[in-house]
């Protein structure tokens, strides 16, 4: 495999100047993530220590092998809702390493409005499940929750995707032979009694950890019964008599100890063997990124330079190098995991929805991991291209990609926009992992086109009625689209809304998809089978 | 495809066989047995045609250095493939910008008679939301700039000439 030869200058202004707006965008977005997870209101705190209980940040250290990497997810999520007052949708989610199994960590966050269920932690947590049925990667639960955010139970509790999906993922886990341990360090009341009742082993804290279906208050509404906290459902209670929950532990600590050693005891999973090569570090710097992404988000540049930066020795066997050239497609390794990378260097053309719906299938025949870089403002439109047969050229790359076998990885790196969503991979077509770098966007279209399409419809209605727009009028309804299309576009907004699975530092990509990689292989891979293309 | 080796200037195709359990070198016409015993941190025994000699060899990405009865020698590895592929691929031979795309000029940034360098951008296009450089496939002068900021071209319109090379 060659070296791609990269003809970035990183001496030249354009370099530099992409390279400090690049570091202005870093710096708040480490900001807003140093703050969701560790700023608290100080009562809050308080409130904590004097329950004796230790912080979630605390408890990932008790739990996880010290000195491994842990991929957390979508650390911003709810960054825009609630009045940004549910940091990180007050859960806690991402793969680690305990006792050398990867697993999937979920753990509430307490110090958040002790730790309720608002509709974004629900659906940050039915995500983490799903990643771990899809990876085969036991789960541990660190489960200490007031219960659902009652003022919201609408967005909690009934739909499809809401609570009752948490207990019906750990059920399908269950069924899938996918162990779960879950960690009782609070209450557990209600649907939150089934996330320990459903889980292979768990530990519940004496004195903190409680377990029951309604809680005290309930209990004398209902029928009148007064009760203790630890007589409905406490550590003892749990662990002698009822068998509800199975290791009784004095403190937070010890409760760790034991989750660490119930998963030592985890069979280690048979990998899916996949081509290997030894790992070798990308030639050109990945910090190299800052410098090369646009300022201008409009501003095209090769996605070659941004493969040599991602995979192992920069080295890439580009396949069609001459077809199709919006979409660069090719072998790589990462982290000597061998996979097929599919990058956009342009608008999707007839040729290279061909090529991408063939190279997509070349992939699934030799079991290749499928990388998509999506900067993607689209398949081409126009009479010649519709002639051409685009729409049918762009269904057959979906058949391939939505067909795929291969486990799937995404990083929106630019823009995101209409069908080309779909067909590189997007958020529906069920990627292992989808991440963003900071300066993404995701919509429809893109703010200006909103805007100028908006004010043209305008001009032309008010034309008829006889009247010109002033420049004024027009500003004065093109400032509000573009002011809410540029937040909604974001990837700050994607990532509240948990579009995506967390915003990543660029430099940062290599390591993420390689850890996502080594995941998936948890998971045997497919024969290949396909629907029908249209020819 | 042999493999090559740069020592000096010089450039030697060398092939490794191992047969019956024994190595042998062929360069050129000539076959070497040979056999390296590893006896320290990068220091062997050679055994060149049954004669033992003492190396240091220390490698690196492109080279391997050798230090061998008092001489030090840095022996250049050219990978065939390389060698064949050459270049990275790039087509920087054309004369003809033609449009990828139906699209809108943007900026106009040379002018017919100037002489540009390969990788100067010689206008910039928008179509689709996305802003393209056109920029010189290679160092010449231009010839023809056939449109305007604001314009707008189908595809494989002809944005920008280059003069042909002169043989």
């Amino acid at each position: 495999m060659r070296r791609i030869v990269s003809n970035i200058s990183t001496q030249s202004h354009e370099f530099k100047e992409n390279q400090a707006d690049m570091a202005r965008v870093l710096n708040e977005f480490r900001q807003l993530q140093q703050k969701a997870r560790y700023t608290r209101p100080e009562r809050d705190m308080q409130r904590l220590n004097k329950q004796k209980k230790l912080f979630v940040r605390d408890r990932l250290e008790l739990l996880l092998d010290p000195g491994t990497p842990f991929l957390e997810f979508s650390s911003l999520a709810a960054h825009y809702a609630y009045e940004g007052t549910v940091p990180g949708a007050a859960v806690v989610t991402g793969i680690g390493l305990v006792s050398g199994r990867e697993v999937m960590v979920i753990a509430g966050d307490a110090s958040v409005k002790g730790g309720a269920w608002y509709p974004l932690t629900v659906k940050k947590m039915v995500r983490a499940l799903d990643i771990a049925i899809e990876n085969r990667l036991p789960v541990i639960h660190i489960c200490d929750s007031a219960g659902g955010f009652l003022p919201l139970q609408s967005g909690v509790f009934p739909d499809r995707f809401a609570a009752g999906r948490i207990f019906r993922n750990q059920v399908q886990l269950s069924k899938m032979n996918i162990p779960q341990i879950a960690i009782v360090c609070g209450h557990c009341t209600a649907g939150g009694a089934y996330v320990p009742a459903l889980s292979d082993y768990n530990i519940i804290v004496r004195g903190t950890g409680a377990i029951f279906l309604g809680g005290p208050p309930l209990v004398k509404a209902a029928t009148g019964e007064v009760v203790t906290v630890e007589a409905l459902g406490g550590c003892d209670m749990h662990t002698t008599t009822s068998g509800t929950a199975d290791y009784p532990a004095d403190n937070e600590p010890q409760a760790f100890a034991i989750a660490r050693d119930i998963a030592a005891q985890f069979r280690k999973p048979k990998k899916q063997v996949i081509e290997t090569a030894p790992v070798e570090a990308p030639y050109y710097d990945p910090e190299e990124l800052y410098g090369i992404i646009p300022m201008d988000r409009k501003t095209q540049y090769d996605v070659r330079e941004v493969i040599a930066r991602i995979v192992d020795g920069s080295r890439f066997h580009e396949y069609q190098p001459a077809y199709g050239k919006t979409l660069v497609c090719g072998y790589a390794h990462i982290w000597g995991y061998k996979v097929g990378i599919l990058g956009n260097n342009g608008v999707l053309f007839n040729d290279s929805a061909k090529k991408a719906a063939h190279f997509i299938q070349l992939c699934n025949q030799n079991k290749t991991p499928l990388v998509f870089l999506q900067n993607i403002t689209g398949y081409m439109v126009g009479r010649t291209y519709e002639e051409e047969g685009i729409t049918k050229d762009g269904a057959k790359m979906l058949m391939a990609q939505g067909g795929s076998v291969v486990p799937k990885f995404t990083v929106i790196i630019g823009g995101s926009f209409g069908a080309g969503n779909y067909g590189m991979c997007g958020r529906a077509w069920d990627a292992r992992v989808l991440f963003m770098w900071p300066k993404a966007e995701i919509g429809v279209m893109g703010a200006e086109q909103a805007a100028n399409t908006l004010v043209d419809i305008k001009t032309r209605q008010m034309q008829k009625e006889g009247i010109t727009l002033s420049e004024k009028d027009i500003e004065a309804i093109r400032t509000p689209i573009m002011e809410s299309y540029e937040r909604d576009l974001s990837a700050y907004y994607s990532t509240s809304e948990l579009w995506d699975d967390g915003i990543l530092d660029p430099a940062d990509t290599r390591n993420a998809l390689g850890m996502s990689i080594a995941c998936s292989l948890n998971a045997q891979i497919d024969d290949q089978s396909y629907g029908v293309f249209r020819f | 495809m042999k493999r090559e080796f740069v020592i000096g200037s010089e450039s030697y195709d060398v092939l490794l066989n191992k047969a019956l359990g024994e190595y042998h070198l062929d360069v050129g016409d000539r076959q070497l047995a040979i056999q390296a015993e590893e006896i320290g941190s990068g220091e062997y025994f050679i055994y060149v045609d049954g004669r033992k000699q003492r190396a240091f060899v220390a490698v690196d990405d492109e080279n391997t250095y050798i230090h061998m009865e008092g001489k030090a020698v840095t022996i250049q590895r050219i990978d065939p493939f390389e060698k064949i592929m050459g270049g990275d691929g790039a087509d920087g031979s054309g004369s003809s910008l033609l449009a990828p795309m139906p699209g809108t000029v943007i900026s106009v940034n040379c002018e017919p008679g100037q002489q540009v360098s390969e990788g100067d951008v010689l206008m910039v296009i928008e179509s689709m939301k996305l802003e393209t450089t056109v920029a010189a496939p290679r160092e010449g002068i231009v010839e023809q700039v056939n449109f305007s900021a604001g314009d707008t071209f189908d595809q494989k319109a002809l944005l920008v000439s280059l003069q042909a090379e002169e043989e």
